[in-house]
């Protein structure tokens, strides 16, 4: 199915510049990215895209007792710690064979959920909106455009960024209630979480989650499809690989045999169940001294060379069956094939003259740089309707969120799930008590990751080739197929 | 802004209702005239600390921003409005040399290409409000490897370290402020076996002769209004007046000087030999369960988190993360504190 035709917003075939460009660093990001680009006759003939700051956490885990080191797990991202919490919860759990109680799974979905819409807010509003509505489209608007002038709509933007910044706290401080505070949640603990909900706790939950729900499909829902039909030509931008992976998040009962983010991956256009024994990672253009490529997760290591020459990333290619794939909110729509809202729905049939039903086709104008910002907002009204329709309402006061998860002092094993940037994962092996390796991979091995041993470019790479570039806008459009990913470099280079 | 104004503004903050008498409440008693310019940049960082500004409930973080102080750089944020009226907003690319780039974007590094978005614009910002920023780092500076583990992006085609950075903006500002636990004390990416050589801002301009004063604002993540509180100060007192202000590690006396598990509402549980018998237990001291309060210095169990909702004791342990010593010195499996004889008392 071809439901949005992504030539029906072409670029103008006018651009005649050519010469190199870079951003270093890329503006407003949650770390630092270099993205250098070479342009022929005003498109981007090939990208190199370089996360250059290395932490050594992975590092800093070993010889650590689990409790303390499943703290500092969540310290690998300031904008996704819950999940990496999560993750890194749960990895140990696996090595202890541990079971977490129901209303422990509930509760860390709230929290994960919360954090991702949490993300999308910041990411959206904070950090991607200011340039989008500050600049003039590539091409006028639409036919079928909001009604207004371009003026007005930037100034409602702008009125409704404000309003996101006490939105985006009501998430942080429903996570608070659930897990302590937010970032770096306390509450995610090996065994469940550290608090049970009591009935006051349950209604500041349930009145900020209101607050949240209301704001995401009545102000930014509709805010996102204006967008849309301002900036149109971002749909015939950023595509990608086109191929997805999505590792699954948010069970939907204790045995994990259902998800509400369905684990799965869509390449070459087949949808395939995910097998995370696929993934692997390559070192040959990283600044790490290992460069045999092709690890899997649990394999890996991380030694810094950061002098090493032909490298430009501390972040090391992710590959799953050795393809390039896209990972976050739509990569998951991808592969879950979601439905649009009723809202999107209309709206994108008014824009293309089509109707859009799903997200399916790899080919479809929805895998660009406007999709991914779409997928976000998409799925913060899912998150929304889940949270609040099946989680909330099905814990209890006083319920049981936390059993002693035994630990096993020789233990190992990995975890895999979903952050709102997109796949996280978590391997740890534990000798005597102590951690004796611990690694961890993100959505930034697949989205913002180098070329692999083959000289494949990594995903990003991939989206910016052939963007138009413009002498009037320089490298703005790339900024804003950068900023469609999410991208969290801090997060990718631990 | 008139004094009034951010008295109003910090007083929904909490700052303002008597939480601790040596709390700077009537900050800012005679605003600059023009407000000062804030540059935040970041080093190795998870970004934490800025999520947690973001969570500044009672007033919005953007008004402070824009109001107390000019925000006028920050790497992760908003538009920077006197940076693109600097850089033109039409960036245009480089016209030169298409071709004979493609070796050298090979091998991207310094010197290989013409950087259009790169710091400059910011560099030239500090030159000309030299004396007047205040300069707000957050994350740690890598001081081994030659710095090339925190590269904060290219000036002129040539790569500039964090460190670079770090130093000569500190160098210009009027005062610096090392926002969370990494940027005071090294944090997580100083921790034991880590290979960066991630060091504090304070440890870095120390190295490189910086004085410019430099106050420390740590916690994994720092408190919200820890920050504005710190920033009120600084901006009531000046530079001298907060350096007066600060504990012998560097951080604001009146932020950190009480005893977490001496103010812990759960203390009488230990004192009475009533402890938690597992997280999610309503109530018993944590102690049992690693928690750190004992080792910890600062006033969340009075300030609470996220609107006053909650702290990390009640749903899990404290882990003393505004301490220098974290993460490495958090002993989870520590001797008990003595009773009726609390461990710390009153910081010095």
């Amino acid at each position: 199915m071809e439901a949005l035709n992504r030539r029906k917003a072409p670029v103008p075939a006018s651009l005649t510049f050519s010469g190199s460009l870079a951003l270093d660093p890329v503006p407003r990001l949650a770390g630092p990215l270099r993205v250098a680009c070479r342009a022929e006759a005003g498109r981007v003939e090939e990208a190199y895209a370089g996360v250059r700051m290395f932490r050594d956490l992975e590092r800093a885990q070993e010889d650590r007792r689990p409790a303390l080191a499943a703290h500092l797990a969540r310290r690998m991202s300031g904008q996704s710690p819950a999940a990496h919490g999560l993750v890194a919860c749960q990895a140990l759990e696996r090595a202890w064979a541990a079971k977490i109680p129901t209303g422990a799974r509930l509760a860390r979905n709230l929290l994960l959920a919360l954090e991702m819409v949490q993300a999308h807010l910041t990411l959206f509003f904070l950090q991607d909106l200011p340039e989008l509505a500050g600049i003039e489209p590539l091409q006028p608007a639409a036919p079928a455009g909001p009604g207004g002038s371009l003026r007005g709509f930037r100034v409602h933007a702008w009125e409704t960024a404000r309003k996101s910044v006490a939105v985006r706290r009501m998430c942080a401080e429903a996570m608070a209630v659930l897990a302590g505070r937010w970032p770096h949640p306390p509450g995610v603990v090996p065994g469940g979480v550290g608090r049970s909900l009591d009935g006051a706790g349950k209604q500041a939950v349930a009145e900020r989650l209101a607050v949240v729900r209301a704001f995401v499909n009545e102000a930014w829902a509709p805010l996102a499809y204006d967008l849309a039909e301002v900036r149109w030509d971002l749909f015939s931008v950023g595509r990608g690989p086109g191929n997805f992976v999505c590792a699954g998040a948010l069970p939907m009962n204790d045995y994990a045999t259902h998800y509400h983010t369905a684990p799965g991956v869509l390449l070459r256009g087949r949808r395939e169940p995910f097998r995370p024994e696929l993934v692997t990672e390559h070192s040959g253009r990283c600044w790490f001294m290992d460069e045999r490529g092709g690890r899997s997760l649990g394999e890996g290591a991380t030694a810094p060379d950061a002098a090493r020459p032909n490298a430009y990333s501390f972040v090391k290619a992710a590959r799953y069956a050795g393809e390039c794939c896209e990972t976050g909110p739509l990569a998951r729509a991808m592969v879950g094939a979601w439905k649009f809202s009723a809202l999107g729905a209309e709206r994108l049939e008014k824009l293309f003259g089509e109707k859009a039903d799903r997200f399916t086709g790899a080919d479809d104008a929805i895998v660009s740089a406007m999709g991914r910002r779409l997928a976000r907002v998409e799925e913060s009204m899912r998150l929304c309707a889940a949270m609040e329709e099946f989680w909330l309402p099905q814990m209890s006061a006083g319920e049981e969120v936390w059993a002693p998860p035994g630990e096993r002092p020789d233990a190992e094993a990995e975890a895999w799930s979903e952050s709102a940037e997109g796949v996280v994962a978590h391997a740890v092996r534990l000798e005597k008590g102590r951690v004796a390796s611990w690694q961890v991979l993100t959505a930034g091995g697949f989205n913002l990751g180098p070329r692999d041993h083959e000289g494949r470019p990594g995903v990003l790479e991939t989206a910016l080739a052939g963007c138009p570039v413009d002498e009037e806008r320089g490298a703005a459009v790339l900024a804003e197929v950068i900023h469609s990913f999410g991208p969290d470099p801090a997060a990718a280079a631990q | 802004m008139h004094r009034r104004h951010f008295l109003e503004l910090l007083a929904g903050t909490g700052l303002g209702l008597g939480l601790d008498a040596a709390c700077p409440v009537q900050a800012a008693a005679q605003p600059p005239k023009e407000l000062r310019p804030l540059l935040w940049i970041t080093g190795q960082a998870c970004l934490g600390c800025t999520a947690s500004l973001l969570n500044l409930d009672g007033v919005d973080p953007l008004e402070v921003l824009s109001r107390a102080v000019r925000l006028a750089y920050h790497s992760m944020l908003l538009p920077a409005p006197e940076l693109e009226a600097e850089s033109g907003k039409t960036s245009a690319p480089d016209q030169a040399g298409g071709s004979d780039l493609r070796d050298s974007l090979e091998l991207p590094g310094p010197g290989s290409e013409a950087g259009r978005q790169d710091l400059k614009p910011l560099l030239e910002l500090a030159r000309r409000e030299a004396g007047r920023f205040v300069l707000v780092a957050e994350g740690s500076a890598p001081l081994g490897e030659a710095g090339r583990c925190c590269l904060a992006g290219t000036a002129d085609g040539r790569d500039v370290s964090f460190v670079e950075l770090v130093s000569i903006l500190a160098r210009q500002a009027w005062a610096v402020l090392a926002v969370g636990t990494c940027a005071s004390y090294g944090g997580a990416p100083a921790a034991r076996l880590t290979r960066t050589g991630a060091s504090g801002i304070s440890s870095v301009l120390k190295r490189y002769g910086v004085e410019t004063p430099i106050a420390d604002i740590p916690g994994c993540p720092p408190h919200p209004q820890w920050f504005l509180g710190t920033l009120a100060y600084l901006l009531e007192h000046g530079p001298q007046g907060l350096q007066e202000a600060l504990d012998r590690d560097g951080r604001p006396k009146f932020d950190f000087h009480a005893n977490v598990h001496d103010a812990c509402p759960l203390l009488q549980d230990f004192e009475q030999d009533r402890l938690a018998e597992g997280f999610a237990a309503p109530s018993g001291c944590r102690y049992n369960l690693g928690c750190a309060g004992p080792q910890a210095y600062a006033d969340c169990p009075a300030r609470m988190w996220n609107g006053g909702l909650n702290w990390c004791v009640p749903a899990g342990v404290c882990l003393a993360c505004a301490e220098p010593v974290f993460p490495d010195g958090v002993d989870l499996d520590g001797p008990p504190p003595s009773r009726k004889n609390p461990v710390g008392g009153e910081k010095a």
